[in-house]
This record gives structure tokens, sequence and C-alpha cells, in this order.
């Protein structure tokens, strides 16, 4: 019998099935996936693009398209399984709008704030950038000009944009998206533990007892690992799920001990935990006299408005949030027996019993916990004590740094890990962990991009929602926005966003490949090529670094964020941008171009294009004429090896489906800060928290305080945002997939019946969902997926015809500097209309 | 000439007891077949629909068929016949933002 085409892709797609099902089928089923003749399909690996979960994908390319993926049953993440958007990656990048050329507001030929969009070409848009950037550093300083990246950037175009910023401008006003997403995460960690990222990884869910969710619907926003959590729950009858949250969710389903809180009280629960195992005797008493030290921190802190705010004039010490004094057990034993159970239940609502229950789950030595938390932790005003609070609580019972035993933050973003933390592209921040601020981890910079001592400013750079703010007062005038649609996601947009992007004095430039809304309130639009339309790299939330090679080409006109930002910096000579007294002591820097200083440093052009794979097309390396990413890779990889962030050589990370750093001797790491798993742990002392100077993690005391802006006679419901199964972040790829767009077309507001019957709205109808700042039409849902107790409604904001963040309110933790998208007051009213 | 292709694969869990009916259902829906099946409660299905608004439907029906858990997408290989079916496939997508429309 003659086979056709179709027929071999049927069995390879059977085959693949069966392999994840572990299911064995007819001996000559696994025969044809490879055989590519038949198929005429060439597949290779590449990360997923959405979440920080880290899938990986295999990727079938027809005639230079992708016309197929499959999940890829060779990667330990995702065991060839996807999430539905996942399952339609082949198609985020052939949305009909794609960016083509470069768009420029002009009028009569002229470039103009309020002209309309008009073709140009690349030479032109990057020379009329570059303009605008120069007189605004010439008129300004280097504080006038601004970036805002990503969590989605790839690690060299994150690592290339932080040292065009920083090495080559001398400006710290570069910050990623996840700021609004991972900021309070990276907070939590450096303040208990003094290294960023998890210390545990995602073998701990097969390996525990009990898992306790934090703020985090995995359900819909890391399907796969739910996958993996239900499986365990499933086989392991013993196992417990806890899940608390502010409205049910889909993780109900399997929730053994479900709990509703209200809004900001989980800072009251977690000291509850803590109390409840001192006062049972629990404490793991060993585990905390030899690695861990006690910390009052500062109360009292603000909610990171404007400094004109009420709010933030009645604060005592807002302008030390972060700041701590050294205090002992007894004392801190003290501080936390002020919440019993009473008082936190009465607190947030949750029955005692349950609370009781899920404390159990902590203080039972004989019970392995996982704590998972997303941005019920880091979206909130308080997100760096939410962190640090569930942390103490598995410090007090050592339950860390074992298999199945490990508190662990969950990543929104792709990369948030791999290239916004790691790469360190946030305003205080360089590679590894260094901060600006530190004369120390600046000349370790300098030294290792080979430029002179005092390019890099010591003051951390603008946030990113004070970046809106410094828009709109006038202090940032020229501005670059890739990989991120900041308009829709910053909170605030009608006071702050939407200001600041069309002040007259400032030049907005959005890279991206669909026109966003970012892109609409721009200046200038660049075309962008995006995922596999080039090589890349992705850190995804248990430190694996993953790799992928260009697999298709990018539309003609569009240009990576790499290419983008490497050719950008060939338009400035050092005298342009550094300080004559840096000059005068450097002479030998004079009339050089940044992009010989920055990318023809000996260091990035080092490996010659015979480096690259032959097998793929790299439009990088061949424009730059070396292979860019392999130098950007491991100019970077210097900063980390050695000192407990190592990574492994360029090409290996080619060959694996991702390793988890620190990469010593060729192992990756699965559990740091102990000893026989991590290398770095020294011998006897079983566990070392080596991110602090004397190998101690620190137990923080900080109380439950409320939330900046709660419910009141007017503005009577609490508004939580989010995201949805079906839509990644702002919609702008997976809306323009037609399956995701009809599987979940429009926002909704998510409402209890109660509260709809009060307001005499019906299923459907068309409301206003108004707070002080703005409002947006909608349509209410008083069934479906999520279920809000009375008093609180949620609202995705993916939906680019609904900017729920007119709504939201722009407090943010004042440590880490995220937003709180959880928690402000609006009211639900008809509009009118059915 | 070329051909179109909507082939997908996916997995599906059901209680061991259900197996057997489970797959005879959706073995009754056109276009959908199941290659593979495990006692133990799992069942590879294929697929090999004429269009995208079959393949979203089938996938429906397979859900709603009594006794299913899940139903895990595995493999998916959208090749379209022409520019034409693509742009059928977007014309109900919401229209761009629209560059001026955003202020």
């Amino acid at each position: 019998m003659k086979l056709t085409r179709r027929d071999y892709i049927k069995a390879n797609a059977v085959a693949v099935a069966a392999g994840v099902a572990g299911i064995q089928g007819e001996a000559n089923a696994s025969n044809l996936v490879t055989d590519s003749d038949e198929t005429n399909l060439k597949w290779s690996k590449a990360a997923c693009r959405f979440c920080g979960t880290g899938c990986s994908v295999m990727v079938g390319t027809k005639e230079g398209k992708v016309v197929a993926t499959h999940g890829d049953v060779k990667a330990e993440v995702n065991r060839g399984l996807n999430c539905v958007k996942g399952y339609f990656l082949s198609k985020i990048m052939y949305g009909k709008d794609r960016l083509t050329t470069p768009l420029l507001r002009m009028t009569d030929g002229k470039y103009d704030k309020n002209g309309e969009f008009t073709p140009v070409s690349w030479d032109m848009a990057l020379d009329t950038m570059a303009e605008k950037f120069k007189a605004a550093i010439k008129k300004n300083g280097p504080t006038s000009i601004g970036m805002f990246g990503s969590g989605q950037w790839t690690v060299w175009e994150g690592y290339a944009a932080s040292k065009l910023m920083k090495a080559g401008f001398g400006s710290n006003n570069i910050d990623p998206n996840a700021r609004h997403c991972m900021a309070s995460a990276v907070g939590g960690f450096m303040r208990t533990f003094g290294i960023d990222e998890p210390m545990g990884c995602y073998d701990d869910i097969e390996a525990t007892d009990a898992f306790v969710l934090w703020g985090s619907n995995m359900a819909e926003m890391h399907p796969i690992l739910w996958t993996r959590l239900t499986d365990r729950r499933l086989s392991a009858p013993d196992t417990k799920v806890a899940v608390l949250s502010t409205y049910q969710h889909r993780c109900f389903d399997l929730a053994d001990i479900p709990m509703i809180f209200s809004p900001q009280t989980d800072l009251a629960i977690l000291n509850f935990i803590a109390n409840y195992i001192i006062q049972n005797d629990k404490v793991n008493k060993d585990f905390v006299s030899k690695h861990v030290n006690f910390r009052r921190g500062n109360d009292d802190i603000g909610y990171g408005l404007r400094p004109e705010h009420p709010l933030q004039k009645k604060a005592k010490n807002a302008d030390k949030a972060g700041g701590s004094k050294p205090m002992s057990f007894d004392e801190y034993k003290a501080f936390v027996s002020d919440y019993t159970v009473e008082m936190a239940s009465e607190l947030s609502g949750v029955p005692e019993n349950r609370l009781i229950e899920l404390a159990e789950l902590y203080a039972d030595p004989k019970r392995k916990v996982v704590s998972f938390w997303t941005m019920g932790f880091n979206q909130h005003t308080r997100g760096v004590w939410a962190n640090n609070l569930i942390y103490n609580i598995h410090l007090l019972v050592g339950k860390i740094s074992t298999p199945g035993n490990s508190p662990f933050s969950l990543t929104g973003q792709p990369s948030a890990c791999g290239t916004a933390r790691e790469v360190g592209t946030f305003s205080h921040r360089l590679p590894a962990d260094l901060v600006v601020k530190n004369p120390k981890h600046r000349a370790i910079a300098e030294k290792i991009w080979k430029i002179p001592s005092g390019v890099i400013p010591p003051k951390p750079g603008y946030h990113a929602v004070q970046h809106n703010r410094m828009l709109k007062d006038g202090k940032i005038n020229a501005y670059w926005v890739q990989c991120n649609n900041n308009v829709q996601a910053a909170p605030n947009m009608n006071e702050e966003t939407l200001p600041g992007y069309r002040n007259p004095e400032a030049f907005i430039v959005v890279s991206d490949p669909y026109p966003t809304v970012t892109a609409g309130a721009a200046d200038l639009i660049l075309p962008t090529a995006m995922w596999v339309e080039k090589e890349g790299a992705y850190g995804n939330a248990e430190r694996r670094t993953q790799f992928w090679q260009q697999l298709v080409d990018a539309p003609d006109g569009a240009k990576s964020d790499l290419w983008q930002l490497v050719e950008f910096s060939k338009r400035f000579t050092t005298d342009e941008v550094w300080s004559k007294e840096v000059l005068d002591a450097n002479p030998e820097f004079k009339g050089k171009t940044l992009y010989e200083v920055l990318y023809k440093n000996g260091n990035v052009d080092k490996f010659p294009l015979s480096e690259t794979n032959k097998d793929y097309a790299n439009d990088e390396a061949n424009h730059f004429g070396f292979y860019l990413q392999k130098g950007l890779f491991e100019e970077y990889a210097t900063f980390g090896r050695g000192h407990a962030h190592d990574l492994a050589p360029f090409d290996v990370y080619h060959k694996e489906r991702g390793l988890r750093w620190p990469v010593v001797d060729g192992k990756e790491t699965k559990w740091r800060f102990r000893e026989g798993s991590d290398p770095y742990v020294k011998k006897g002392t079983g566990f070392e928290f080596y991110g602090k100077p004397d190998g101690r993690a620190v137990i923080f005391a900080l109380p439950y305080e409320p939330a900046a802006e709660s419910p009141d006679e007017e503005y009577d419901m609490w508004l939580s945002t989010g995201r949805v199964l079906e839509h990644w972040h702002s919609g702008s790829m997976t809306q323009r997939v037609p399956e995701l767009y009809k599987a979940f077309p429009d926002a909704v507001v998510f409402m209890h019946p109660t509260d709809a019957k009060k307001r005499n709205l019906r299923r459907g109808q068309e409301v206003k969902v108004i707070s002080r700042r703005g409002e947006i039409i909608s349509r209410v849902e008083t069934r479906g997926r999520n279920k809000p107790p009375v008093g609180l409604i949620f609202v995705p904001w993916f939906d680019a015809s609904q900017l729920i963040n007119k709504v939201t309110l722009d407090a943010t933790d004042p440590i880490s500097k995220q937003t709180d998208y959880k928690k402000c007051a609006v009211k639900v009213v008809a509009t009118g209309r059915v | 000439m070329s051909e179109a292709y909507y082939v997908s694969s996916l997995v599906a869990q059901m209680a061991p007891e259900a197996v057997e009916a489970v797959c005879n259902a959706i073995k009754e829906i056109e276009f959908a077949d199941v290659p593979l099946s495990d006692p133990r409660g799992k069942a590879v299905v294929l697929i090999d629909a004429p269009g995208m608004s079959e393949l979203m439907k089938i996938t429906e029906q397979i859900q709603e068929i009594e006794g299913v858990f899940s139903l895990l997408p595995v493999y998916q290989h959208q090749e379209l016949d022409d520019q034409h079916e693509l742009n059928q496939q977007q014309k109900d997508l919401p229209s761009s933002i629209g560059l001026e429309t955003t202020l």
C-alpha cells in the first residue's frame, strides 16, 4: 500500500500522542516520526513563547513557514504536553496585520507628534530616533532617556539592551515589564536569601505530600504544571491541596482545603501560621539555630504613590521601606503572638478550622510541603513582605531545599528569570544579582564590558511605574519600548500612561510585531521579528535555560529587537554620550561608536560566522558578520561563572532541553543551598544560604497593614485583574489566533449573582466599571470559571477593547516598586443599554 | 495542487471502566478516530478535519462525552490551501487596534 504525505503526517501525530500517553503503538509508528522526507516537514525544538513554565515544543516548518507544533516528549518540563496556547503556537506569527515597515508620525514629510503614521525606511526611522535621543541627552543628560523592556526578550536581547543603556548611554533608566510581574519575588529572595530565584525545581511536584497555592491560579496560568500537580494528587491519595485566593477559580476543583480570604489579609494568615508553629512547639530548632537570623522590618512604609499623595505623606517609613533591625527569636515569637487563629479568621473571613488545617500542613513534621505563588503575592502593596512571610514559615520548620519541601515562586513570563532577572535589566541591577549602587559591582561590570570606570551611574534609574510618571512630568524625553504592550499593561492609564506617552516633550518608539495599543500611542513604530524568526534563549521559573535556532525568516521589513539595538548603537559616538571627565581620562575611547565599544569589543565579536549552525538561518549574525548571539551570551556568562550563577557553554544549550543553573562541571543543580545537591554549599554545613555573608537566611517580623484603597460607600467593590487560560498577557498574539479568540473573545466582569441582583443587573448585561481614575464598558458574567465572593469583581486585562488599566490604581510595593493590580475600589453600574 | 491539512492528535483521559464506551463514542464522530487506547484510562485521539471550524467543533464534542476527564492537545498541523483560507479564518477577529484609535 502506498502511503501518502497525509498518512505519514497522521502517523506522526499518533506516534507523538502515544509517547505522551505512554501507550505502546504499532511498531512502525515511531519510525515514521523521523521520516521527514515523506512529511516534508523539518522538526526543531524551541521554548514556548508564552508563560514562565518553560515548556519545550517541537516546531515543524515547511517552505519557510511554521505549519505544525507538538509538545516535546523529550522535555522534562512538559513531557510532550501542551496547553491550549502552546497548541496553537504555530499561528501567532501569521496575523493579518503583521507590521513590515517602520511607521513615523509625520505631517508634510516631517516628524510631527500629532501627525499620521507614515511608512519610512529603516535608515530614516533609526536616524530620526538617534536625533531625538541625542537631543534629549544633550539637553537634560542621560536620565532624560529611557527604555522599557521585557521578560519576553531573549537572553541576549535583554543583555544587549541593558549594556546599551548602562554601558553605552550611561543611563540606568531601563526597566522590564517583569517589574509588573516578578519584582516582589526578587525583593523577597534578595531580602531573605541574598540571592535571586527558587532554591527548588519542578521535581518538587512529584516529591511532595502537600501543595499550598497562595494567590496563584495555576489551572489557567501554568496549566502544564497544574497537570503535573493533579497527577500527583490523584496518584498519591494522601497528598493535600490547599488553595487560597480572593475569589474562586478552577484550582478550587481540586482543593482539599479551599479558602477565600478578604484582599490583603493573606499577611495576617501568614503570620498566624508562624505563630501556630511556635505555639505548638513545631519549630525545627536545630535548623533555625544553625541557619536562620531574625530581623524586624520597618513598618508603615507607604504605597509607592507619588510623593504628594496623602497616603505617602502620612507614612512614617516611606523613604526607608526596606530597612530592618536584628531581633531575637523570643522577640519574633512575641511579635507573631498577636496573630491568633481568632484574629486571622476574623480579618480574613476564612473559618478557623480551615486555617488550622492549613497551618498543620506546614507544622506537621511528617509532611512535605510545596508553596506556590504568583501574582496574588507579587502584585501586592506588601508583595515583598508576603514573599518574606512565606519563607519565614518554611524556614521555621526547615522545610526547604529538599525534594518536596519548597517555597516556590512561579514566574509569569517565559524569561522573567532568564532575561529580566538574571541579565539584570532592572533599573537598579547588573547581571548575576549585581547592583548599580555598589561600587565594587560597577567595577566588575565595567571590567567585563571593557569600558572606563565611571560610565555606569551609581544611582538606580526610574522603575516601570516611575517611567510613565516621568514621561508625564517631562523628565524622560526619548523613550524606547521593546517586546511588551505597556500602555495596555501599566496601571492608571488615564492619569499617568497616556498623558506621558502623548506629552509633546516626549518621543516614543515602540518595537512590536503587531499594532498594539502601545504602538498606537507611539511616535515611531518599528516592525519586529518574533519568536522562532530569530535565534533565542529563555530562562524559566526553575532556573532552566533553553535555546532555539532561527527556524523561519521574519516577514520582509521586520527586524529582531537584537538587530535594532545593535544597529542603533552605530549611530552614537562616545563623545555624544559620555562625560568629558570620563573621556579625558580615557582618550583612547574618543570618537568611537557605541557599536565598537559595546559589541565589536573583542568579546561579543569573538566567535566567527563559521560557528553558526549551517542548518539554520541567522539573520543577525549574517548582518553583523560575527556570531553575535554567542558572543553576547559568553560575555554575559562571565558574570555568573564561579559566582553561583554558572551557565554552561553556549553550544551545549542547543543540544539539551535546557539546564538548571548553577551548571558546574557539566552538571545542573536541582536544589540549591543543600549540601550534596548544590556545589556551592560547604562540606559539613548541611545547609548554607550563601547569598548572605554568614550563610544564614533571614526570618522577618512584618505586620499586616491595609491596602492602599479599599471599597467604601461610593466605590463599593474590590477589583482584581488578571489573565485567562486562552490569552497571553495583553492578547497581542493570542487574540490573532482564530481558535483562541473564539474560545474567549471579550473580557467580562466576573461577579457574584447576589451583587448582580442587588444592582438589578442580568448576566450578559452591559455595564460600566468605574473607579476614581477611569471607567470601561464590559458585560456581566455571573457564571463560568471564576466565582468571586460578594463584594469583589474580577476583570481580565487581555482585551484591547476594554482597557481595565484605565480603572486600576498605580499603588506599588514600596520596596519592589511592583504595582498591586489585585486591589482597588470600583463601582459597577448599568449603562442603560442591553 | 496544494492540499489543506487540519490534523491534530490529543490524549483523552477517562475512567478505566469507561474506555470502551468513550472510544466508541469518539469513533462515531466524523473525522475523528482512536488509533490507540489503554485500558488503564487513556486514548490517543486523531482528528483529520476538513477545516478549522470542524476541528474546533469535534474537540468540543469529545470533551462533552460522558466519562472524559480531560482532553490534552499534543500535536497540531495546519497547512492552508492559500492565503484566502487564512483570511477567511481571520475575518472574524477584532480589527487591528487601529493606530489612530488608541487616543
